[in-house]
């Protein structure tokens, strides 16, 4: 059902996967990034923000979408749950990837599949903000490699997969900004406590039977 | 035959039903009303009637056995109880009360008058007490002309003034209700208001019936004072649980009262009455002659002219140094000095935790040229059941920003004036106001009823008409004024209470002012001494971050507070109608809003912050009473929406909230509802909406701040709205679509947003999102990748 006055869609949440709504924010050419709000993507203004790319989700039913316009401002905000998320640029696998904000709730997988030319190497790391090493606390995580897609979805968020024809899969969880694991790597579920044992490792803001995962 | 009977035939017929009782007064929200009075069935315990008390008017009172008389100083015999039982003709000079003494003014049929330059009170001054409030008249009447220098050197306190190190005690007589609501629309022409509590109004009291127009400015309002003829307590209805008051004279405009809200009646005459003199009016007074360019509400609107009406010269008084005050049933008219600091109608000046069984209560502040009543530096005092009526610059104040639990209760302001210009901008700005001598503080440039600068205290059951917002809650990052220093951030303080408040009447000024302004930051310049403020959004200055734990005490203000000790400013049980721009807004900081209802205005609430909950809401956006608006403007100029989404950065929860004749009403938006009269359109004429009005909205102008999932709704209703869903990009239909605008996404936890009864995700529905907002139902065919 579509409602026809806003324009909005609505999405059953029950329809199929888990669906939750998330959010990640993409970074792939500080260029152009560095210029959001001035020379491109304005608050109103007229610069310009065209597409440098696209992202759309798996699948044969999507096979003919172009797909939603990545911009210089990459925020990417929408439906998780399927199998994932496909991020093509114009101008190639981008040789360098930074992914922040990430809002995700845990049951709802978010996988990130990326085209690359077939034999490309990569190396990710996870990162987070604001954060000290320790003998309990982690800030750092190198992801590994895997055998295949499914692994990586079905994973703990620290793998990823690079097939023979250059198709790199990553899923992409929520972590938080003040640790990576205690200090072995942690896959934050919603009542995972935060760092030292305060709060959440997910923050979320929670009333009246309504959750929203707030960015760490 | 007397005068009552006379209107009995007429009342049984016309006057019976329909009305609005306290009960029906509101849908959802429950208005605490004030704690009736214990009768008091007859005076005792009366100060004048003490022995050993000695006579004004008597020669063996005064050293040197001269009577006190006009244009001379009077300093009380020491360790003397001085009773004054009749008028003091004449200006005296400077009266002084020694701290072992004290000035007892009596009862007398005819009343008694006092006239001075001015009253130091270091021992006592006393009339009445509460358990003998004064029932017969005593003016005091204090006169003075304004020195041309009275902001940058200003007077002793003494000057015009009543000036309390010791003690004051003036008990008038206790009206209830001093102020309650109208049971029925009051017609142009009538003269008469049923009242929705009983009231022991007398004949010949002044009353303001308080406007119920959109509009409540010096340079247009409806508000309306006249003389009491007679109070009928006993023909009202078969609960009989109100009053009919007849007046002296007819209205001359329309009062409303429905289901929804009802216009408010306050009583302004006591039996003690504090003034200045005539000289107390400005001799700069507005003419009322000025325009701006101001575009709003369909039309250019009027403005008070610049500059003007900056020497108003009233009385004032003021408790300091350790005095105590216990005023009630006190009529303050005349008083505060436009632009002084500290000389305002009452002041608890710096008293800290001294004065914590002080009062003022139960009294009236009007044609206040500065003021009503300040609470500065003073913690625990109680003002409640006050009236507050034309007044220039913010009414019921806490000054620094230091002031905490404190009781600001059931108190009604109306009829509130701003100082320089109303603030206003583009967007969410506004242009800063400074200091200067025409503006001591810059903040009066959006002078409301109500100026809450810490929200630890307890804001109960007010009542607010007029002004730039009712209720101004501005931001502090620091104290000001004589607490510059103190190691506290008020803007960081936890909410005590603040419920079962209303507004109206106000936000006239911009479209982004409200009855409830959690905005505007207030701070000291980088001279360390001015002050600077900027009414609008202040992300530096004006974040709001209630926290539990005390991080200056512990050293560090701008310390971040942590998640788990975060803390939100709850606002519960609050009503705000007849507002063209938003009934609330808070852009400032964490808030909870639960209880909350709003009739007739542009926009239910406006919020900004990453956490804000409302719950049991009802938003009424055109309850089908027409407006009274000032020539020029319209009603179609006044959106009529419900809530709109912001663009970033937040997370914002509605729950258990209502929605009735919202949106606007066209054949393109019959989607969910095709009545006739569903929404509102834009050519109902007097309760018409903007055909922008939506139910919701979404801001999708930006390509810049786009949002993640911010938003998420359960138990929503919508009753016979129009449009229920509106993506807004200011810069028109025909904009190429942004980041935001395909962006935007809601969380509807029960299908009862969407109407489809189970959880689902709402996205955009513009084109260039293309299947980005879809997904395979069943999901057995996305698990391949299609390159």
């Amino acid at each position: 059902m579509d409602d026809l006055q806003g324009p909005l869609k609505f999405i059953k949440i029950g329809n199929g996967r888990n669906r939750a709504i998330g959010h990640i924010h993409i970074r792939f050419d500080e260029s152009v990034h560095s210029e959001v709000g001035t020379e491109y993507c304005q608050n109103g203004g007229s610069a310009s923000c065209d597409a440098l790319g696209y992202v759309k989700h798996w699948g044969t039913y999507f096979a003919s979408d172009l797909g939603l316009p990545v911009t210089a401002n990459p925020d990417i905000a929408g439906p998780t749950g399927g199998f994932g998320w496909l991020f093509t640029l114009k101008a190639g696998g981008p040789k360098y990837l930074k992914l922040l904000y990430p809002e995700i709730d845990p049951t709802s997988p978010l996988v990130l599949g990326v085209p690359y030319p077939a034999g490309t190497n990569v190396n990710i790391t996870a990162q987070a903000a604001w954060c000290t090493d320790s003998n309990t606390i982690s800030c750092q995580e190198i992801y590994h490699e895997v055998a295949s897609p499914d692994l990586v979805r079905s994973g703990g968020g620290n793998a990823f997969h690079m097939s023979t024809d250059g198709f790199l899969t990553v899923r992409i969880i929520h972590t938080p900004s003040n640790f990576m694991g205690t200090p072995e790597w942690i896959f934050p579920q919603m009542n995972t406590t935060g760092k030292n044992g305060d709060w959440y490792a997910i923050d979320r803001f929670s009333r009246g039977g309504v959750t929203l995962i707030k960015l760490p | 035959m007397n005068d009552s009977q006379n209107y009995c035939g007429k009342m049984k017929k016309k006057y019976f039903k329909p009305w609005v009782t306290f009960s029906q007064s509101s849908e959802r929200v429950v208005i605490p009303q004030p704690e009736a009075p214990t009768p008091i069935s007859s005076q005792s315990n009366c100060p004048h009637l003490e022995q050993g008390l000695s006579d004004w008017h008597s020669t063996d009172t005064w050293p040197g056995g001269v009577i006190p008389h006009a244009g001379s100083n009077v300093t009380l015999p020491a360790n003397t109880r001085v009773i004054l039982t009749k008028n003091q003709n004449g200006i005296l000079g400077y009266v002084s009360i020694p701290s072992t003494s004290e000035l007892i003014i009596g009862e007398r049929k005819k009343g008694i008058r006092l006239k001075a330059l001015g009253i130091s009170v270091e021992g006592k001054l006393t009339a009445g007490s509460t358990t003998c409030p004064i029932e017969t008249k005593i003016r005091i009447t204090l006169l003075g002309t304004r020195p041309s220098d009275a902001v940058t050197n200003r007077p002793d306190e003494i000057v015009k003034g009543i000036s309390v190190t010791g003690t004051l005690n003036l008990h008038g007589e206790q009206f209830y209700r001093t102020w309650t609501r109208l049971a029925n629309t009051i017609h142009a022409g009538d003269n008469y208001a049923l009242l929705q509590d009983k009231v022991n109004w007398k004949p010949g009291h002044k009353v303001v019936v308080v406007t119920t127009a959109v509009s409540d400015t010096t340079v247009w309002h409806e508000n309306e004072v006249l003389k009491v003829e007679f109070v009928d307590n006993f023909r009202y209805n078969k609960q009989n649980k109100g009053s009919i008051v007849y007046f002296k004279s007819s209205f001359q405009h329309d009062h409303l009262a429905n289901r929804g809200y009802q216009g408010e009646v306050g009583l302004l005459s006591r039996t003690i009455t504090v003034s200045g003199g005539k000289d107390s009016e400005p001799t700069d007074p507005d003419p009322l002659t000025c325009t701006q360019a101001r575009w709003m509400w369909g039309g250019p609107q009027k403005a008070p002219c610049q500059d003007k009406g900056l020497t108003g010269y009233g009385g004032h008084i003021i408790i300091h140094d350790g005095g105590k005050g216990y005023v009630e049933g006190v009529e303050l008219f005349r008083m505060g000095q436009t632009n002084v600091l500290g000389r305002y109608p009452i002041h608890f000046h710096i008293l800290g935790n001294g004065c914590d069984d002080c009062y003022f209560r139960h009294s009236s502040v009007h044609h206040s040229f500065y003021r009503c009543v300040s609470i500065h530096g003073t913690h625990n005092l109680t003002v409640t059941e006050n009236v507050g009526y034309d007044v220039t610059g913010y009414c019921y104040y806490l000054e620094d920003g230091v002031e905490e639990d404190n009781t600001i209760s059931f108190n009604l302001g109306a009829f509130i004036h701003h100082l320089g210009e109303a603030a206003y901008g583009g967007g969410q700005v506004t242009a800063l106001a400074y200091q200067s001598v025409n503006l001591t503080l810059p903040a009066d440039v959006t002078a409301s009823p109500f100026y809450i600068t810490n929200v630890h205290n307890r804001i109960i059951g007010n009542a607010a008409s007029g002004g730039w917002s009712g209720f101004a809650f501005p931001s502090l990052k620091k104290p000001i004024g004589a607490h510059t220093g103190v190691n506290m951030r008020p803007s960081s303080r936890v909410s005590l209470e603040i419920d079962g408040n209303t507004a109206h009447s106000t936000g006239w000024w911009w479209y982004h002012a409200a009855g409830f302004y959690f905005g505007g930051a207030l701070y000291t310049a980088d001279d360390g001494q001015s002050l600077i403020y900027n009414a609008g959004r202040d992300s530096a200055n004006g974040s709001r971050s209630p926290c539990l734990l005390d991080q200056c005490a512990k050293g560090n203000c701008d310390a971040y507070c942590p998640r788990q000790h975060q803390a939100w400013v709850r606002m519960t049980n609050s009503k705000a109608f007849l507002i063209p721009s938003g009934g609330t807004n808070s852009w400032s900081g964490r808030m909870e809003v639960v209880g909350y209802e709003v009739h007739d205005a542009g926009l239910a609430l406006e919020a900004l912050e990453a956490g804000f909950w409302i719950d049991d809401m009802l938003v009424v956006c055109r309850t089908g009473a027409n407006f009274s608006l000032p020539e020029g403007s319209r009603a179609s100029g006044i959106k009529g929406s419900g809530f709109f989404w912001y663009d970033t950065g937040q997370e914002h929860i509605i729950t258990n909230s209502l929605f009735r004749n919202c949106g606007y009403r066209s054949d393109e938006f019959n989607q969910y509802d095709e009545s006739p009269d569903r929404g509102c359109s834009n050519t109902d004429n007097l309760m018409s909406c903007h055909q922008d009005s939506t139910v919701f909205g979404f801001l999708t102008h930006s390509n810049q701040f786009n949002p993640e999932g911010m938003q998420g709704t359960k138990n929503i209703t919508f009753d016979n709205c129009g449009r229920r869903y509106r993506l807004h990009d200011w810069r028109g239909i025909n904009a190429n679509s942004t980041v935001s605008g395909r962006l935007q996404n809601w969380l509807d936890v029960d299908g009862s947003a969407s109407g489809l009864g189970e959880p689902v995700i709402m996205g955009s529905g513009q084109s260039e999102a293309g299947l980005w907002w879809h997904v395979e139902n069943d999901g057995k065919n996305d698990v391949t990748m299609a390159t």
